[in-house]
Parts: structure tokens; C-alpha cells; sequence
């Protein structure tokens, strides 16, 4: 499972290609420079905007709220944004200069608990703020990037991190040192939180800076509980009618004094016979185990006497 | 044509072996009961087959066909260590190997005028070996509790062992095919 963002047509106009490719979490963005029209604010909105001090920041607003309207309305959401709150399991902003950006997931996926964005454009980190917010194995792999390259890759970085601290349902009492990138040099990849949480981000390079898409995924969706078949009890017959299965000869065949090695000829297959058989019947075999099998009777006794030994550890 | 001799031989024993992987894996997959980790096997078999299909696109961009190859590398992996008898083993040797092939491919990034569309073809591939290394740790680390710790770590190293003298005796036996590669183990 990945995360698969659009990528912009421009800087200036406004996007709507969610891009669906197999296996992957599709992530509408939309961005804009204009701001939403004044007139077209619902009452929550109102609220919300009246509550900010300062022109610039509500000029800015509004350009968000223009970009996530748009991006709701591509993914056929409701569009009044005043009822949606951050970190919010669908949608997510970003600013840079002028630019607003909205993130939003193109449908629901079950497992997916977060979505965050952020761009940063004309903008980079000072190196010196690196360790507030990487890990030291993050810090460790930035000291092999040549220096030429550490501006762009720290503000990459940056990105990602705030997009995956966005992204995070409970991101209320943690720092962006508590995300850990699985693969620093990756443009693409996977994150955790502390191992409590998993994300999948991707980040797109963008004329003037760089912006990344993060999503977090469920523990149950991660731990997914499974239905766990009983466990039989060995005998022969039911043995036979694995393997038989397993290597299409009939079981007719499949004497106890059948030979394995001329059953099965193919190591391949004898792996995959000797591991179906191990999880069927809840036993542990060992290469040393098998040396001495020749026939299936020796093998449907082996099976027999570990599963006892191995039920009464 | 634009691959070397040798470029699409190797090329095309990368393809063979992501081939062998994915059927490996995909045997692997349909033993196992439902699980987490059965889930992340199919994955790997998935991915596998995904790389192999890369490795087919990337030969073919250069105007090559791969070359019609049987063995590949984990023949002589378990020549080497013996067949892995249970799952635990099935993991362990999968972890050597997943970072024998890492350690490969960053080998070949380093190879000096390497074309940029096999770069970008094994930057993909090692995108999802690095998510492969991290499950079959995980997974290893569950298994401990029952096969033991001490056991699973003997394991690992007997594969590590015979993933040594595998590779010495590739690099050894495909000679001036993979000559960057024996060049740089040389140096170490």
C-alpha cells in the first residue's frame, strides 16, 4: 500500500487529477493563489474567518479554504470546510508565500486514520535547526549527502515531516523528532511514530521548493486480526491428501512406503510441502528432521511424534 | 543496441532471479495459514514479479531482449545452506538475501557511466527491498518466542555464512560479467 498523490498542472491554477493507480492510496491536491470568494462563505466559515486577526492571515485563509473547497468537491465530499477538523482523517492545508494547497483522499479507505501536506517554496531550513527535528539515524544518513545537496534534502525532509505530524490523529504531545523516516533518501516510503504509528508519504518536487503528501494507517488495519483455522491432528490420511493436493498426484498413490524423493523431485516443492504441512498441523520441523525422512510413512510419523512433544512444552 | 555483453547478462540474471524470487515466495504464500505475515509474503511475491517485469521494460528501453537464463542466485543459495525446512528458515534465509540483493544493487549504482535508465530501474526496486529487510525482521523478532531467539540467530547466520561463499564463488565464476562488482569487494 502506498500513497499516490496528484501532481500539480501549475503553480498558479488550480488541480483536479487524483491519479487511482493499483495498491495505492490516492490523494486529490489541489492548489491555489486566489482567495475564496467572501460571498460564498457558509456560516461556519464566517465564524472561523471573523476569528482570525490580521488582513493576511484572513487573505490567507481564504486561499486555503479555497483550495480545500475544490478539493472537496473533486472527491465529491462536503465542501462547507468549517466542518472539518485538523488533524482530520481526510483532509489536510499547507501554505507557502502565496500558495495554498489542500490535500484531500480521494475515497475512503479503511486502515487510513490521517492525511497531511506541506509545501515549503522559496524557503530553507537552516542546517543548524536539522537535529530539532531529525532522529539521529536521519541525522546520521544526512552527513553521507554531498553538501551541495543538504539544502534540498533538508527542506524535503521538512516537508515530510510536517506532513506526517499533520497527518497523525494524535499528534497532540509530539515533536517532528518523534517520527522516524524509514529510508531518509526515499521520495517515496514509510514512517513511523515511536512504532505506534505507520504512514506512507510521497514528496513531489516543485519548481521552487518541494511538497509532501503523508498518510497514517490504522494499528488494526497494520494488526488485522485473522481467523486461525483449528489445528488437526496428524494421521495419515489427511497427510496424504495435503501432499496430494499440493503436488497434483493422485492420492491413490501416496502409499506409506511411497519414496519422497521420487514424489517429489523438485526441492521447491518439497519446501512448499513441508512448510504447508508444518502449519497445518501446528508443528516445527528442522532440516535435520527431514534428513532422515525417506518415505511419507517416516514423514506422517515424524509429524505424529512432534506434535505430541511439541503440545506438551 | 545499447547494453554491453555483459550489461544485458546481468540485466537479465537480475530478471531471473526476481522471476525465481516471486515463485518462490508465491509457493511460500499459499502454505501459509491467514495471517499478518502471510499477508506480507503475498507482498513480497507480488513485488518480486513487479521487479521482474521492471527489469523486462528496462532491457527492453535499450533496445535488448533478456537473455533466456534458468538459474539465478538462490539456486545456489540453497545448494549452499540446505533447503530451508520450516518457516523460520524460509525468513532467515530471506533476510541474507534481501540484503545480499541491496548490497548488490548499491554495488551497481556505483559502477562508473551506468546508465541512467538502469539507475532509475534499481532505485525503484530498492524502494520496496528496504520494506522487504524491515517485515522479515519483524517477523523473525515475532518467531523468536517460539523457535528461539538463540536459534533464530544461529539460523541467520548459517544463511549468512553460505551467502559469503555464494557470492565469492558468483563473483568468481561469472568473471569479466560482473567485473565492477569483484573490483569493488577487492578493495574492502
Amino acid at each position: 500500500m502506498t500513497v499516490e498523490a496528484a501532481s500539480f498542472r501549475g503553480e498558479v491554477s488550480d488541480s483536479y487529477s487524483a491519479i487511482p493507480p493499483q495498491n495505492a492510496i490516492p490523494v486529490l491536491l489541489v492548489a491555489s493563489e486566489a482567495p475564496l470568494d467572501a460571498r460564498a462563505l457558509t456560516a461556519g466559515e464566517l465564524t472561523q474567518v471573523a476569528a482570525l486577526s490580521g488582513a493576511r492571515r484572513g487573505a490567507l485563509w481564504l486561499t486555503a479554504r479555497r483550495a480545500l473547497r475544490l478539493a472537496l468537491a473533486g472527491t465529491g465530499r462536503p465542501t462547507d470546510t468549517s466542518a472539518y477538523r485538523f488533524p482530520s482523517p481526510v483532509a489536510s492545508l499547507s501554505h507557502s508565500a502565496d500558495l495554498a494547497v489542500a490535500a484531500v483522499l480521494a475515497a475512503d479507505y479503511d486502515g487510513v486514520v490521517g492525511v497531511g501536506v506541506d509545501i515549503e517554496l522559496d524557503r530553507v531550513p537552516d542546517p543548524r535547526t536539522a537535529s530539532f527535528f531529525l532522529t539521529e539515524s536521519e541525522l546520521g544518513w544526512l552527513e553521507s549527502v554531498p553538501t551541495d545537496e543538504v539544502p534540498a534534502v533538508l527542506t524535503r525532509l521538512w516537508t515530510v515531516k510536517e506532513a506526517l505530524f499533520k497527518a497523525d490523529p494524535v499528534n497532540a504531545e509530539t515533536t517532528l523528532r518523534d517520527y522516524q523516516i524509514a529510508d531518509p533518501a526515499a521520495m517515496r516510503g514509510r514512517a513511523t511514530r515511536s512504532g505506534e504509528i505507520d504512514f506512507q508519504y510521497v514528496s513531489l518536487a516543485r519548481p521552487r521548493g518541494v511538497l509532501s503528501v503523508a498518510v497514517a494507517l490504522s494499528q488494526s488495519s497494520l494488526s488485522q486480526s485473522w481467523k486461525v483455522d483449528p489445528v488437526q491432528t496428524v494421521d495419515f490420511d489427511l497427510m496424504a491428501s495435503r501432499i496430494s493436493s499440493l503436488i497434483s498426484v493422485p492420492i491413490e498413490r501416496l502409499a506409506p512406503d511411497a519414496t519422497i524423493a521420487e514424489l517429489v523431485p523438485d526441492s521447491f516443492m518439497f519446501i512448499e510441502v513441508a512448510v504447508d504441512l508444518q502449519e497445518e498441523f501446528d508443528v516445527i520441523l528442522s532440516q535435520h528432521d527431514l534428513k532422515d525422512v525417506h518415505t511419507l510413512g517416516d514423514l506422517a510419523e515424524l509429524l505424529q511424534s512432534r506434535q505430541v512433544e511439541q503440545a506438551n512444552v | 543496441m545499447n547494453l554491453s555483453e555483459n550489461d544485458l547478462w546481468l540485466l537479465s540474471y537480475y530478471r531471473s532471479s526476481e522471476i525465481n524470487g516471486a515463485l518462490f515466495f508465491g509457493r511460500v504464500a499459499r502454505t501459509m495459514r491467514p495471517s499478518k505475515l502471510q499477508a506480507e509474503v503475498t507482498h513480497h511475491f507480488a513485488d518480486e514479479a513487479q521487479h521482474a517485469r521492471y527489469w523486462t521494460e528496462c532491457i527492453n528501453d535499450l533496445d535488448c531482449d533478456p537473455i533466456r537464463l534458468r538459474g539465478s542466485y538462490q539456486d545456489q543459495y540453497l545448494q549452499a545452506a540446505g533447503m530451508p525446512a520450516n518457516l523460520m528458515e524460509i525468513m532467515a534465509i530471506t533476510q541474507v538475501f534481501e540484503k545480499r540483493v541491496i548490497g548488490q544493487y548499491h554495488q551497481h549504482l556505483k559502477a562508473p557511466g551506468l546508465h541512467p535508465r538502469i539507475r532509475q530501474t534499481i532505485e525503484r526496486i530498492m524502494e520496496d527491498e528496504r520494506w522487504h529487510i524491515k517485515y522479515v525482521r519483524d517477523a523473525l523478532t515475532e518467531m523468536e518466542g517460539r523457535y528461539g531467539a538463540a536459534h533464530v540467530a544461529e539460523t541467520v547466520e548459517r544463511f549468512s555464512q553460505a551467502d559469503q561463499e555464494v557470492y565469492a564463488k558468483t563473483l568468481a565464476e561469472y568473471g569479466e560479467r560482473v567485473a565492477f562488482l569483484r573490483a569493488e569487494a577487492e578493495a574492502r
